[in-house]
């Protein structure tokens, strides 16, 4: 007598397997990334980086006609003779800035960096030279790579270390490298969201016939802890005595006041003490296409609350071992 | 069955494509429409993990450093468990 089968033994083994499988896939993977953290990210962006880098060249306008890169030559020429004027107005200030300092006994440029603290003024200016900044072309960069960070095309080859400061073209601080491989490396922008920083407001309003207005602006900027919101925006709480105008501009606590950002609102509701300024960075991440790595100091930023992220000090410290 | 094996094929290399350019909201697409057509659509947790590593596992953010992963699984068991109850 032949019976129907009430229950497949076959098909109830192969879901076992099936299930048995996906999970010791992912124990391999936890266990594999907790032994050699860098193993899994090195495989997958050697393969992702060469699309990547086209993708670049595409956008930059690789696969332009001869006669449009021609143009936009001429046009860059004559941006650069453009930009060259204000540059040599930009070092005379820098000239006059540095001999200030050197008048009130200041002559380094940062406050803790010991190698550079020489007598002399040109100490100072060496460090504001763009040419301790390797250019690094942005690969991947907000909405698309997520986390809020940059994925960068330099990597431990090319000196890149864990901490180094990023700024966007203008000297605006951006964010610091969290993670390098070999040729690219990954940039956690100081707006990601969860990240808290110190910062000085500086106030830009007009002073007026009270004599307490004429004093310098650095006795003008209010200290504050800023939150990293995602997206380059910032939110900073600060007593609503405090004048704070949409303008302003946000530097992190130093002597060489690295702008951050600049105040774009200010939310003030009369039935709480404090004001809350939103302030937003000023290079456009979402746009942004070249970084520049600052490879000789470390990170700055003072990372007040982040759950296990490195703290860091806050003025750049010079890197002895490296280079 | 030839047929089948390409649309598989295709939908990969799209997939990946997605993973790789961070694109994830076209991967997520790829990844259901796939584990729901196919009977074990595994490059769903391969992408979850691919683009983790391509773009967070940074040391030091935890569990947000692999929200890909997790996301591949969840949304392979959910899909799994609802095959499984809508074809009973």
């Amino acid at each position: 007598m032949n019976y129907l089968q009430t229950h497949n033994r076959n098909a109830f083994s192969q879901r076992r397997g099936l299930w048995g499988s996906v999970a010791a896939f992912v124990i391999i993977i936890i266990f594999v990334q907790f032994l050699e953290p860098h193993f899994l990210p090195a495989i997958f962006t050697t393969f992702a980086r060469p699309f990547w880098r086209a993708e670049f060249s595409i956008s930059s306008g690789s696969l332009r006609s001869p006669a449009s890169l021609l143009n936009q030559n001429e046009e860059l020429k004559r941006q650069l003779a453009d930009m060259t004027v204000r540059l040599e107005t930009t070092q005379s200030v820098a000239n006059e800035n540095s001999e200030l300092k050197t008048l009130l006994n200041r002559p380094s440029a940062t406050a803790t960096n010991a190698n550079t603290a020489t007598s002399s003024a040109a100490a100072a200016l060496l460090s504001l030279v763009p040419s301790k900044y390797t250019l690094a072309a942005v690969l991947k960069r907000p909405p698309m790579a997520p986390y809020d960070e940059l994925i960068i095309d330099l990597g431990q080859d090319d000196g890149v270390a864990v901490n180094d400061l990023v700024y966007a073209p203008g000297n605006i601080l951006i964010g610091s490298i969290s993670d390098t491989l070999g040729q690219t490396s990954k940039v956690a922008l100081f707006s990601s969201s969860g990240m808290t920083y110190d910062v000085l407001i500086a106030n830009n309003s007009n002073p007026g016939n009270n004599s307490a207005d004429l004093k310098p602006a650095l006795f003008k900027s209010v200290p504050a802890v800023a939150h990293g919101l995602g997206g380059g925006q910032f939110s900073v709480q600060v007593p609503r005595d405090i004048v704070v105008n949409v303008g302003d501009i946000v530097t992190v606590p130093s002597i060489n006041n690295k702008t951050i950002g600049i105040v774009g609102g200010v939310i003030t509701d009369p039935a709480q003490p404090f004001e809350t300024v939103l302030f937003t960075s000023l290079a456009n991440i979402y746009e942004l296409r070249w970084a520049l790595v600052d490879t000789k100091t470390d990170s700055v930023i003072n990372v007040a609350n982040i759950p296990s992220r490195t703290s860091a000090a806050i003025a750049p410290v010079t890197k002895n071992a490296k280079k | 069955m030839q047929k089948n094996r390409i649309i598989r094929i295709i939908s990969d290399i799209i997939l990946f494509a997605a993973v790789a350019n961070g694109w994830w909201p076209l991967a997520v697409l790829i990844g259901l429409g796939g584990s729901w057509y196919y009977p074990r659509f595994i490059e769903l947790i391969i992408a979850g993990v691919a683009y983790d590593a391509l773009f967070g596992m940074i040391k030091g953010t935890g569990a947000r450093g692999w929200i890909g992963t997790l996301t591949a699984i969840v949304l392979y068991t959910i899909i799994l468990l609802v095959k499984k109850i809508i074809r009973r």
